[in-house]
């Protein structure tokens, strides 16, 4: 026994050689077992993507309805559908674009690389990502107003119409800015255990994320109650 | 020629497998939520080995670059976990209990404690409290973290006092 050694380091010793935690001799077969939660926000990213092309099929589908009453509503499907698809399109090429992360530099510099990293993508991706319920919203909104042209000069659906997608799409890119900050927070943390400074840092941004959480669930709320007022009111 | 360099990267893979491969199921164990299978996670850490082992080239020690490469892994695997795998205040931890539990006498007892203990750890003291674990020196671990030799002497010091205070916690209550 090495008389330097601690007897928790001796413990753990004489654990590892019970337990003959030895290698595997063999090369790694596909990677259909392990998945790094980076490829999972990856795989999440693209399936977004395809959900946003997925509108093509809608037009597809839709666009009989529509024949012989091409209004500015149906125009406004067509917009909102292209957009969609172009926005997905973009989507799938962008995240084909992530380079893979090296692991083989020292923990505290592969961290702030990852972090540095994906700083960088936030916003474009809570913004991207937030996009889809929006525009779904949209032109179900115009499809609707296209199928039923009486009902376009009511206050509640075109409030609906102007204010609702907007809306919609600032607090979908909002709920996942503060979903990416968790993911931000989980590698600030690991940094914490290494960095005085990050460990603040890190505690700062918990409570902010706590924050917005809140904020948003608040704000839904609020939508939900005026949404329902303006149903009855419209009655 | 693209087979012979496919063979030889096989081969000092499977080498290194050899040498240091049980880096691979101890870090996954370390940072596996309990009760979840710790496969996913060992897969991943040799997956990333076999990947990064181009960028290798020997230009550090053969161990220091897979523990750097498992540890940074298990680290991303854990991002997502955070909130099932934040850990308790020192105060409220006595009771140890390690999410694989071994059956037996006492010294599986203390092994078990032990593991309880270090998943308490946040998940980069834990990948120090490894480092030590293991006995890589001061240096060694620096390298591997990338902070200096002095400040791992430092974090040491704290975590090892940590983590004597829950296992003797954890035994007092036995």
């Amino acid at each position: 026994m090495n008389p330097q050694r601690d007897e928790l380091q001796e413990l753990w010793r004489k654990e590892s050689t019970d337990m003959g935690v030895g290698a595997k001799g063999a090369l790694p077969k596909g990677e259909a077992a392990g998945q790094a939660e980076a490829s999972r926000l990856r795989r999440s990213v693209r399936r977004d993507g395809w959900l946003k092309i997925g509108a093509l099929l809608f037009l597809g589908a839709a666009l009989p309805l529509f024949a012989g009453r091409f209004s500015a509503a149906a125009w406004g499907v067509l917009g909102f559908s292209l957009l969609a698809v172009v926005l997905g399109i973009f989507q799938l090429a962008w995240s084909s674009s992530w380079r893979q992360e090296s692991p083989a530099l020292p923990l505290v510099a592969s961290l702030a690389a990852d972090l540095e990293l994906w700083r960088r993508r936030r916003p474009a991706l809570a913004v991207l990502l937030g996009a889809t319920p929006a525009l779904a919203w949209q032109v179900y909104q115009l499809a609707y107003l296209a199928l039923n042209p009486g009902r376009s000069g009511r206050l509640v659906n075109l409030l609906f119409l102007t204010a609702g997608g907007p809306l919609l799409w600032l607090l979908a890119s909002w709920r996942q800015w503060a979903r990416l900050e968790a993911w931000l927070l989980q590698i600030e943390g690991a940094l914490a255990a290494f960095d005085e400074n990050a460990a603040a840092n890190y505690l700062l941004a918990r409570r902010r994320a706590g924050r917005r959480t809140a904020l948003i669930a608040a704000l839904l709320m609020i939508l939900l109650l005026a949404g329902t007022l303006l149903y009855w009111l419209a009655k | 020629m693209a087979e012979d360099t496919d063979r030889q990267r096989e081969e000092a893979y499977l080498g290194l497998l050899a040498q240091h491969g049980r880096i691979a199921p101890a870090v996954a164990r370390l940072y596996t939520p309990p009760g979840e299978d710790a496969a996913d996670l060992e897969q991943e850490i040799r997956l990333q080995w076999w990947r990064s082992l181009a960028g290798f080239a020997g230009r550090a020690k053969a161990s220091t670059w897979m523990y750097q490469v498992a540890l940074h892994t298990a680290l991303t695997f854990l991002r997502r976990r955070r909130r099932r795998l934040r850990p308790e205040p020192l105060e409220h931890a006595g009771n140890v209990a390690d999410p694989f539990p071994h059956a037996g006498g006492r010294e599986d007892r203390r092994r078990s404690a032990l593991h309880g203990a270090l998943a308490r750890l946040e998940p980069g003291e834990r990948a120090l409290a490894y480092l030590w674990l293991e006995e890589c020196s001061h240096e060694e671990i620096a390298a591997v973290s990338g902070i200096s030799a002095n400040a791992v002497g430092v974090r040491l010091h704290r975590i090892r006092k940590r983590l004597k205070e829950m296992l003797g916690t954890g035994e007092e209550e036995r």
